[in-house]
């Protein structure tokens, strides 16, 4: 019966999530110029601060060679030239935000306009009976909270994957052309590995996230489930405070929907925080270990002298900077979750006024 | 009397202090509240119903009311007619003191030691709070 239940659930989220996004895309074509030259600027700013953060890594690494020489002038050439670098990440990352929150806002004005317009058209906000259409309760909440969720998330997820991938492809190199080649020796046969830090990184990033994936892979179902029990845990009490929902008479009635409300949702939290614990244990042992690792990867080679102390800190650096950006699935989890139970209940809702909209004179099945 | 409150989680110890109040109550000829505190699931079973897209509330109702009819059988096997199904939620000892205040129940039932037995070492039992807080007889069964 599981596997049954399990692809009717996913099924019914993609239905979801289609026709969350067949209104929020719409944003998408009807600011397309604007939003185009938006999303290049945001595109830029990422090759930007990329750009950016490979030059304090080359300083980093010109930084410590001066240091291991014991040259002055050379020092203060590095700190002269380390100014500017800071001032332009500083720059960046304010821009960045200025972006961002830009895209965000307008995208959330035009979804909230779109599911308002939609919810008031016909009375509509009067005849939506969440006892008839299941799962639009609380409107008001998700057009008001669930539509900011649901449009942040995106723009920021997708910013961050991006980044990524190409703060990934460059420190490769970076890894490449430092690390290069090391000969090992097992069991007496000579082995001679190209790129070995390229090699290392991507090995000691499948590791953290595959215990990651398997310490927290229940963790996106459980904060959807839990903001699912929040949501209706606030819809209880605002339909009973409303006086919306006159069936349930007595308070003795009202108290017992309440606090069952009230149980489901901290049961939802006591799971969450267990699964928090959970994935915290990887993701700090992880912030101690990778820095860690990247130094322990170089320290043969340097130990040789084939690599000096300015690459060393370089090599190590860029360990981190690839690992971090290998994380984007496993730092985002929570947010990810976040983002689809939003869209899923904008989705409920939207469906809902559809099936109004369908029932009126002249409806259409296809509503946008 | 008038009202007996019974608390029962549907372990073994829960049961004989439902079977004591219900032949209490038969021979008394007054009204058995049956109270039971839902809520408690196990991690394992979030986990499940996380993956599954399972429904907690009826979770949680559907084995708050099969530990309530169970014990609803043994009252009428007992004799007693006139019982009242009651499901709190939230602490165990502070819920059913509030019941008992709601029903104005003269006496209130409870078995020594339920299934919490572990936070009742740490914690000190449920029914030892009740002895000392509730605000009516309080009858321990063994």
């Amino acid at each position: 019966m599981r596997p049954f239940r399990q692809i009717a659930l996913i099924r019914n989220q993609h239905h979801l999530l289609a026709r969350f996004w067949r209104s929020a895309r719409q944003f998408w074509r009807a600011e397309r110029v604007w939003i185009i030259g938006l999303a290049l600027f945001l595109i830029v700013l990422v090759l930007l601060q990329l750009l950016v953060q490979v030059l304090l890594n080359l300083w980093n690494r010109n930084f410590f060679d001066a240091l291991e020489r014991k040259d002055g002038q050379a020092l203060w050439m590095q700190a002269q030239l380390f100014v500017p670098l800071a001032a332009a990440s500083v720059l960046l990352a304010a821009t960045s935000v200025w972006g961002r929150m830009t895209a965000q806002r307008s995208w959330r004005e035009f979804l909230t306009r779109h599911v308002i317009d939609k919810w008031l058209e016909n009375d509509r906000f009067q005849r939506l009976n969440h006892r008839i259409i299941k799962g639009s309760e609380n409107p008001e909440y998700r057009i008001v909270v669930d539509i900011r969720v649901a449009t942040d998330a995106p723009t920021d997820l997708t910013l961050a994957f991006f980044s990524s991938i190409v703060t990934s492809i460059t420190f490769f190199g970076v890894l490449w052309s430092i690390g290069g080649s090391i000969t090992i020796a097992p069991f007496g046969w000579t082995v001679t590995v190209p790129g070995y830090l390229v090699f290392g990184v991507i090995i000691y990033s499948g590791v953290v996230s595959a215990l990651m994936v398997f310490f927290g892979h229940y963790l996106t179902g459980v904060i959807e489930r839990m903001n699912q029990s929040e949501a209706e845990f606030r819809a209880a009490a605002n339909a009973f405070g409303n006086g919306v929902d006159q069936a349930a008479a007595s308070v003795e009635e009202k108290r017992q929907t309440l606090q069952l409300k009230l149980q489901t949702t901290l049961l939802w939290w006591r799971e969450f925080l267990w699964q928090l614990v959970r994935t915290t244990l990887v993701s700090h042992s992880n912030s101690l270990l990778a820095p860690v690792v990247g130094w322990f990867l170089c320290v043969p080679k340097y130990l040789t002298g084939a690599m000096s102390l300015g690459e060393l800190t370089q090599a190590a650096a860029a360990f981190v900077v690839v690992q971090s950006a290998f994380n984007w699935l496993v730092d985002n989890y929570q947010r990810l979750a976040d983002w689809r139970s939003s869209a899923y209940r904008v989705a409920t809702l939207l469906i809902a006024l559809d099936e109004l909209e369908a029932k009126e004179p002249g409806g259409q099945s296809q509503s946008q | 009397m008038r009202r007996i409150v019974v608390a029962t989680d549907g372990s073994p110890g829960a049961n004989r202090a439902v079977d004591a109040a219900a032949r209490l109550a038969k021979l008394a000829g007054c009204k058995l509240v049956i109270l039971t505190i839902g809520g408690d699931i196990s991690g394992a079973a979030l986990r499940r119903l996380a993956s599954t897209g399972g429904d907690l509330s009826k979770t949680l109702e559907t084995a708050t009311n099969k530990v309530l009819n169970q014990a609803r059988k043994r009252a009428l096997r007992a004799g007693v007619t006139a019982i009242k199904l009651q499901t709190g939620w939230g602490d165990p000892a502070e819920t059913i003191i509030a019941t008992v205040r709601r029903e104005n129940a003269d006496v209130l039932v409870v078995g020594r030691r339920g299934h919490g037995r572990l936070s009742d070492l740490l914690l000190g039992s449920v029914s030892q709070k009740l002895a000392s807080l509730a605000p009516c007889v309080v009858m321990v069964v063994p």
